[in-house]
């Protein structure tokens, strides 16, 4: 059946009806596990995993019993691509090369002779015949070893060479992961990049941060695809050649501005000159959401209301038969699962041609994705098409040039009103009410003047659609050997439409029919002239660059919007002039910088490399404009040294140590801010006549570079013959300068201007290991990293601010970056006695079971000016992931998990509050083991509604919860069809696999919430859990 | 050579693009002047005497101010103003900063314009007093609001720099009070205002409205200031040309916006310049949230149609049961209880029912409905667009406010009488629909006093008068302290007498009749000193 649903899907896979229908008679089989999933159902993922285990060993071809002299063999990579040019020897001494599909035949004398198999590119296996005739062999590629060439800032090196802090993505790891964006298939990989996903709303991007918070301005990397910077979000995954995360000074100040919060480098696959290769992707998804709210059931819900009004001084609501009658009768409606569809489907799809000749390389690549919301209503989604071109061509001997070119568009549909406000009003509602009434229209009980699931389906529509176009051409001419002029000029071009139809739901409070349309293009150019030259003596190797490059881009916007008597059409037509607005905006940057860079090696000994840039931005006055980003690094292979002996060697094969210090910059503000600009719009109506009003921006017109300086120690060890190998880092950046609006006396009446007026010290270390091993015919893989930032705030000028509205966060002198600002909880009042005794809250007179607050100076009350502590922050801490694979003969599988130590959040509102702002709901299940006299050592305070609440309500440390977590993010399980099967069929490898991304988690969180969720509430789209069958095909 | 040929044409091909399609270093805005080229266009100080306009007030601070008096309470904690009616707040108080620095932006925008309108080209004199007389009112304006809450503040006439304001240090309140009451005496006395404007400009500041003003900063420093009260309040009476609107209910409607009896409001216009306040005050069943509700203190302090207060009035006029019976029709116009309703466009009437758990507007029935038991009804826009977002006027200075000024100096100053009476209160409660003698007429020997402060309130309920009202009358101790109420239940727990408590409030007259200097300035400004107690 599975063989048959793929090859359909082949076939048939741009009609989406088709698939849809697919993924609905695949999920009956599996209709236990896949709902309703937690913790508590990790048993069906084995019981699900053993089924699929042993589905596969009873597919798997029985190969015994044959004998023979004559072997074939098919050789390939891991990633099923063949391998050519390996060399193929006898236990006799014949030596065949495998030819350019990776087959090979030789002849051998016993039929359990054995066979070893080597090329520079892989690992040397010897395979024992066993009496087999035809073999498919995976070679591990030695790309783990030393001598892997790494992607740096306008070139590429060798990582034995590497002297900075630079980690080069293991592309292979990130391979069949159900997921939408790169990012995601990047959270825990490497050490020091931190990924965090609150939402798997289509269309979202987590939030990638490297080395933790630097600075108070933007703490985004910088990220460049084919050397141009552009939206990791629209790379196709499978065009990835390579992905290089650049960490400290030395790695990155090639890149001198922006780049002071590290650099993402990724680089697409090009064409093979011996081979033409065509692939094929497949992957079927079905998402559910990962958590969802846990609440009580409706009888459990009007006990415990009855039991809060009382506690509130108000009449009880429900009697005991309603309460009976709820028990036997009542259906539990969970208004936040009703939003959602049980299951809602993801495809995606990909087909890459690529090949060459000896002058001419190719590789042409097309995507295409669809995801479905899990939010009920029309049609919502994600649907993204991905085009690449990448051509290389070697005109001459000495000249080569290259055009790349992508095109990506995503095409978003969404309802028309805000998620928050939709989740919102479904968190808030008691299991008592259903969504619809029996007559099918919308319920709006208890006072509600919307229903969630009306807003989904009734509400209108925001569609966007965005097309990202890039170009980049290329062209490297040899004047001499070693000397080489190399030039690129690279285009993005990003063109955003978005278009809100708004509709008015009658019988609710949203009653405004409101067309926006709005637009966006941003194109950006870069530009870049490089002299390289390389040059060998004797044990001297000398590598230089020098080059110029210019940068810049314009942010064009539009946006008009109409309101309406009638909702009758989705496009603006007619001819409306009331009601009706619009206004344009423009801005634009520009950056010129000379850059230089020289490395030098001695003996594979010593390792040298400098950098500098000086960049010259439009963001700051002439005078301010230039900076110099300087960067020096040194490193020293130990093991290369004649006093380091074979002994030593035997144990300790490679030891590397290296070290780098230099300065990089931000200049990540708003464009012209160093000018006092004036703004005039209209602003002010006298009778019925609108008039222009002038506006003063804050201004300071002395704006520079802000700095970080960095500074990277790291030791590299290879051990066991080179298959351990381990690596660590300690790191200190400190950036100076922030450009950052500190505040001033309100009494200056005129906002406050940004300044150079901020230091932050970020300081961190982390560790990776990755072991390869083999037991018998089973190759293992096992890789590991574990990293932690913290970072301080040294000096803001004595100032102090205190941001958020729901949730306060500080910026102080000494303490991280926003950190929680409250009260600190000191458990329960337990008696009047506690209670008179105090202290108390300002105004406020609580009972027993209310939450007692420490009085931080001991004044007798609780105050906000006093008493209010520093309290960890947002910021994630001891991020870790662990990578385990596994390959036996054509089967392979791997797990993946990914964890945090040590993070809090701040969840507050109706996400944990019961009854929270005299609602009547929610209540969730841990509200149950709440305060009574029955129960003094409770979890949860006394119930209460209404002014009731006021004290339990007030901000403090009880509502920060501890969001440390330990997760499965990726499991999955391959086959690879034997090649005498998929050969047949003109086929050179075939794989099916399934995976499951974001299995299970194991955390402390409360109420039912992702401990991911960004601060204050559960107002947001849940992460998806999503279970995937794939096919990756090779002709 | 071919190679060679082909890198050519490639570098030049790049250098072009450079050339070309290069942005430069100096770049400046496409939508926006810069400041120093902005003085150079005729229409700036135009456009920056309208900035100030905007910063002069709005619906929000006008009609919250009453949450921080007996007329009302707010049930949200967050940004309004609920710890200063209740007393616990403190010297971080969000709504005290906010009013600080919104004022003092206010105050800059003002500076701004005096100190650069000598460089506005081709502007004719009676134009530009006419800017200078409008911005000059509205810093007086601000410094008004401001020292009649925080005292003695920071006094300057230019705009500082940021050194200044980390340095500038407060200035004796009554050193301000001299220093605003000039200025708008240059105002008057060199009539750099028109008395009127036409329709396109209809909404800016007269000279009327800097002599209304006057007289509001004149009364509020109370005794050895009446006299000028009185002949500054005589003159507008009897030049001013204003006369009360017909009709008390319809005076705060978009019909009747800029009416004969409005002096100065707020404007704004639906689509362009909209409020969203009524989803503040109006119940559920018109879609609002209710945080901002009338307290039973309120409705007491209505009279009865024979001209009672209701604690003095004989069971004939006064029926507890019957509450909301032969009552001053100000009441019905102002405070929604059961029973009463609000005329919708369409000329039918929504009535509410707000009884105890009555659904949707019932008192408890929700976090949406009231937390007192009534809403307000004055500034309910019939017109409204959806999801309340309104266009309707909010008045600052009206006719009425004029007369019971003039009326409280008289009676401070012994000077009340029949003739002055029929001059200043009678037409008041003519307007408002009373009809019986002893309510139109003078009552002679009786507590003026009490009589003038309880007919303030309740023509002036819910216009922001009253905070600053209790704070100059002192009486703020009185009632501002002990719980705050809403309507009757009859519930045996949680009420006083059947009258829901809402509040306990506290106010200490040693401390809070001044505001604290919020902390975080006094942070960022050493020389700012703090008020007592604080």
């Amino acid at each position: 059946m599975l063989m048959h649903y793929t090859s359909l899907g082949i076939y048939l896979t741009s009609c989406k009806q088709f698939n849809y229908d697919l993924m609905k008679d695949l999920i009956p089989i599996q209709r236990n596990w896949y709902r309703d999933f937690n913790l508590c159902s990790f048993q069906h993922i084995v019981k699900y995993l053993i089924i699929f285990c042993t589905t596969f060993l009873f597919f798997s071809p029985n190969l015994l019993g044959q004998t023979n002299h004559s072997l074939r063999g098919l050789l390939v990579n891991s990633t099923h691509e063949p391998i050519s040019g390996a060399s193929v020897t006898g236990s006799d001494g014949i030596s065949v090369s495998s030819d350019a599909n990776g087959n090979f035949t030789i002849e051998l004398s016993k039929p359990d002779a054995s066979i070893s198999i080597s090329h520079v590119s892989y690992d040397t296996r010897v395979v024992k015949l066993n009496g087999e005739t035809f073999l498919r062999i995976v070679l591990q590629s030695i790309e783990n070893t030393l001598d892997e060439v790494v992607v740096v800032g306008y070139g590429t090196q060798k990582k034995s060479n590497i002297t900075g802090a630079i980690s080069s993505v293991n592309v292979k790891e990130l391979e069949s992961k159900p997921v939408l964006n790169v990012v995601e298939a990047l959270q825990g990989i490497t050490p020091g990049l931190t990924i965090q996903q609150s939402t798997s709303q289509p269309g979202s991007r987590p939030a990638i941060n490297i080395r933790g918070i630097n600075t108070l301005n933007n703490n985004d990397p910088m990220v460049i695809i084919d050397g141009i910077i552009g939206d990791i979000q629209n790379v196709n995954m499978s065009d990835i050649e390579n992905i290089s995360v650049l960490k400290d000074a030395s790695s990155a100040a090639i890149y001198g501005s922006r780049a002071s919060n590290g650099v993402i480098l990724i680089t697409t696959k090009r064409g093979n000159k011996d081979s033409s290769i065509i692939r094929y992707n497949l992957n079927l998804a079905s998402q559910t959401p990962t958590f969802l709210p846990s609440i009580v059931e409706p009888w459990v819900y009007a006990e415990l209301r009855n039991e809060a009004l009382y506690n509130s001084g108000r009449p009880v609501q429900f009697s005991a038969d309603q309460i009976m009658d709820f028990k036997q009768n009542y259906k539990n409606t969970n208004w936040m699962k009703e939003i959602y569809k049980e299951t809602s489907p993801q495809s995606a799809h990909d087909l890459s041609i690529s090949g060459g000749n000896n002058k001419t390389t190719y590789l042409v690549s097309g995507a295409y994705t669809q995801q479905e919301s899990m939010l009920k209503g029309h049609d919502y989604g994600l649907d993204r098409a991905n085009f690449r071109s990448n051509i290389e061509s070697q005109v001459t001997d000495r000249f080569k040039i290259g055009l790349l070119a992508a095109y990506a568009r995503n095409i978003i549909k969404d309802h028309a009103y805000w998620t928050e406000w939709i989740i919102e009003q479904a968190t808030r509602m008691p299991s008592i009410y259903p969504i619809l009434n029996a007559d099918g229209t919308y319920n709006y009980p208890s006072g509600s003047n919307s229903n969630a699931l009306a807003r989904l389906e009734k509400g209108g529509l925001r569609s966007s659609a965005n097309d990202d176009l890039s170009g980049i051409l290329n062209a490297e001419f040899k004047i001499l050997d070693g000397l080489k002029l190399k030039g690129m000029l690279g285009s993005q071009l990003y063109y955003n439409r978005l278009k809100e139809n708004r509709a008015a739901i009658p019988g609710s409070g949203d009653l405004e029919n409101r067309s926006t349309n709005s637009s966006q293009k941003i194109q950006n150019i870069t530009s870049n002239l490089l002299l390289s030259y390389d040059k060998n003596w004797g044990a001297h190797t000398l590598s230089s660059l020098a080059g110029f490059s210019y940068e810049g881009g314009t942010d064009n916007r539009f946006e008009t919007f109409r309101i309406k008597d009638s909702n009758d059409f989705d496009i603006m037509g007619g001819l409306q002039t009331t009601n009706t607005g619009n206004q344009e905006w423009q801005s634009e940057w520009s950056i010129y910088s000379f850059l230089m860079r020289l490395n030098y090696d001695y003996a594979n000994k010593y390792m040298l490399e400098l950098n500098i840039r000086d960049d010259f931005s439009s963001k700051f006055r002439k005078g301010n404009r230039s900076a110099w980003f300087p960067s020096m690094s040194v490193g020293w292979r130990i093991s290369e040294e004649d006093f380091y002996s074979e002994n030593l060697k035997n144990i300790l094969p490679s030891v590397k140590l290296r070290t780098s210090w230099g300065l990089v910059g931000n200049n990540r503000i708003a464009d012209y801010q160093y000018q006092a600009t004036v703004n005039v719009v209209q602003g002010y109506n006298f009778g019925n006549t609108m008039f222009p009003v002038a506006s003063f921006d804050a201004v300071n017109p002395d704006l520079r570079w802000e700095t970080t300086s960095m500074f990277n120690i790291g030791a590299d060890l290879g051990l066991l013959k080179n298959k351990l190998t381990l690596s660590a880092e300690y790191y200190v950046n400190d950036t100076y300068d922030i450009l950052i609006a500190i505040p001033v006396p309100s009494l200056y009446g005129a906002g406050a201007p940004i300044q150079n007026a901020g230091k932050v010290q970020n300081k961190g270390w982390e560790f990776a290991a990755r072991y390869l091993f083999n037991t018998g015919n089973v190759n293992h893989t096992l890789s590991a990293n574990i990293s932690d930032s913290k970072n301080k705030v040294i000096d803001i000028k004595g100032t102090e601010w205190i941001s958020g509205f729901d949730v306060n966060t500080i910026v102080r002198e000494g303490y991280p970056i926003h950190s929680y600002y409250t009260y600190r909880a000191d458990g329960f009042f337990q008696n009047n006695e506690e209670v008179s005794s105090g202290p108390h809250l300002t105004g406020i007179t609580p009972k027993p079971g209310d939450i007692r607050y420490i009085d931080k100076n001991g004044d007798g009350t609780i105050k906000e000016d006093d008493d209010r502590f520093i309290l960890g922050n947002r910021f994630p801490r001891i991020l870790y992931g662990i990578n385990y694979a596994v390959n036996w003969n054509s089967l392979d599988f791997s797990m993946f998990w990914q964890g945090v130590g040590q993070r809090n959040v701040w969840m507050r509102g109706e996400s944990v509050e019961a009854f929270h702002n005299n609602n009547e709901g929610p209540v969730f299940d841990f509200h149950i083991d709440r305060w009574t006299t029955m129960n003094p050592h409770a979890t949860y305070p006394r119930l209460t509604v209404g002014a009731e609440s006021a004290n339990n309500a007030t901000k403090s440390s009880f509502w920060i919860d501890n969001a440390a977590y330990l997760r499965l993010k990726n499991i999955q399980l391959g086959y690879t069809l034997p090649s005498e099967w998929t050969n047949k069929v003109s086929l050179n490898s075939m794989r099916i696999y399934s995976s499951i991304q974001n299995a299970f988690t194991i955390t402390k969180m409360k109420g039912g919430w992702d401990p991911e969720a960004s601060d204050g509430s559960g107002r947001i789209y849940p992460v998806n859990r999503t279970f995937s069958l794939g096919l990756s095909v090779n002709f | 050579m071919k190679s060679k040929k082909i890198i050519y044409a490639l570098v030049s091909l790049l250098t072009a693009n450079i050339v070309t399609s290069c942005n430069k270093l100096d770049l400046i805005p496409h939508d926006r002047t810069t400041d120093v080229e902005y003085w150079n266009n005729p229409e700036s100080a135009l456009y920056m005497v309208n900035k100030c306009y905007q910063g002069l007030n709005n619906a929000y601070e006008v009609l919250y101010a009453d949450a921080m008096t007996d007329n009302a309470y707010t049930k949200v904690t967050n940004s309004y103003n609920q710890y200063i009616g209740n007393g616990t707040y403190s010297t971080a108080d969000g709504y005290v900063h906010s009013v600080w620095a919104n004022r003092y932006a206010g105050i800059h925008q003002c500076n701004q314009l005096l100190q650069n309108i000598d460089l506005v080209p081709n502007l004719s004199e009676a134009l530009k007093n006419r800017f200078r007389g409008e911005a000059l009112f509205i810093r007086a304006y601000h410094y008004f609001e401001l020292y009649t809450k925080f005292g003695d503040i920071p006094y300057f006439t230019h705009v500082i720099s940021i050194d200044e304001s980390k340095n500038i240090g407060r200035t004796a309140r009554q050193n301000i009070v001299e220093n605003v009451l000039n200025d708008l005496d240059e105002i008057i006395n060199n009539n750099y205002l028109p008395t009127d404007y036409d329709e396109q400009n209809v909404g800016r500041i007269t000279r009327w409205a800097a002599m209304s003003l006057k007289a509001r900063i004149l009364l509020f420093e109370g005794n050895g200031k009446y006299a000028e009260v009185l002949s500054i309040t005589d003159k507008i009476i009897n030049e001013g040309g204003f006369s009360l609107h017909g009709n008390y209910e319809s005076l705060f409607t978009v019909e009747n916006e800029n009416n004969s009896e409005v002096i100065l409001d707020v404007q704004y216009k639906s689509v362009d310049r909209e409020h969203q306040v009524q989803y503040h005050f109006l119940p559920p069943s018109l879609g609002g949230y209710s945080q901002l509700s009338p307290l039973q203190e309120l409705v007491n302090n209505y009279i009865t149609l024979d001209g009672y207060s209701i604690t003095e009035a004989p069971v004939t006029s006064y029926d507890p049961s019957n509450p909301f019976e032969n009552r001053d029709p100000r009441l019905a116009a102002t405070v929604m209880y059961t029973g009463n309703s609000y005329t919708l466009e369409n000329g039918t009437q929504h009535v509410v029912d707000t009884r105890k758990g009555s659904s949707p507007d019932g008192f408890g029935f929700s976090s949406d409905a009231s937390a007192t038991g009534y809403y307000f009804k004055k500034y309910w826009d019939n017109k409204y667009r959806s999801n309340l977002y309104s266009g309707l006027n909010i008045i600052l200075i009206r006719f009425a406010d004029i007369l019971l000024m003039r009326a409280e100096a008289l009676i401070e100053s012994g000077a009340m009488n029949n003739t002055e009476w029929n001059r200043t209160i009678r037409p008041l409660r003519v307007r408002a629909g009373f009809t019986e003698s002893r309510a139109l007429d003078f009552p002679g020997t009786s507590d003026l006093r009490k009589i003038i402060r309880q007919e303030r309130r309740s023509e002036l309920a819910f216009e922001g008068l009253r905070h600053l009202d209790i704070m100059r009358w002192k009486i703020a101790d009185q009632v501002l302290n002990g719980w705050a109420h809403g309507m009757y239940t009859g519930d045996a727990v949680g009420t006083d007498n059947g009258f829901i408590r809402v509040e306990n409030r506290s106010f200490d007259p040693a401390k809070h009749y001044l505001w604290p200097i919020p902390q975080s300035e006094r942070d960022l400004n050493k020389n700012l000193t703090q008020n007592p107690e604080w």
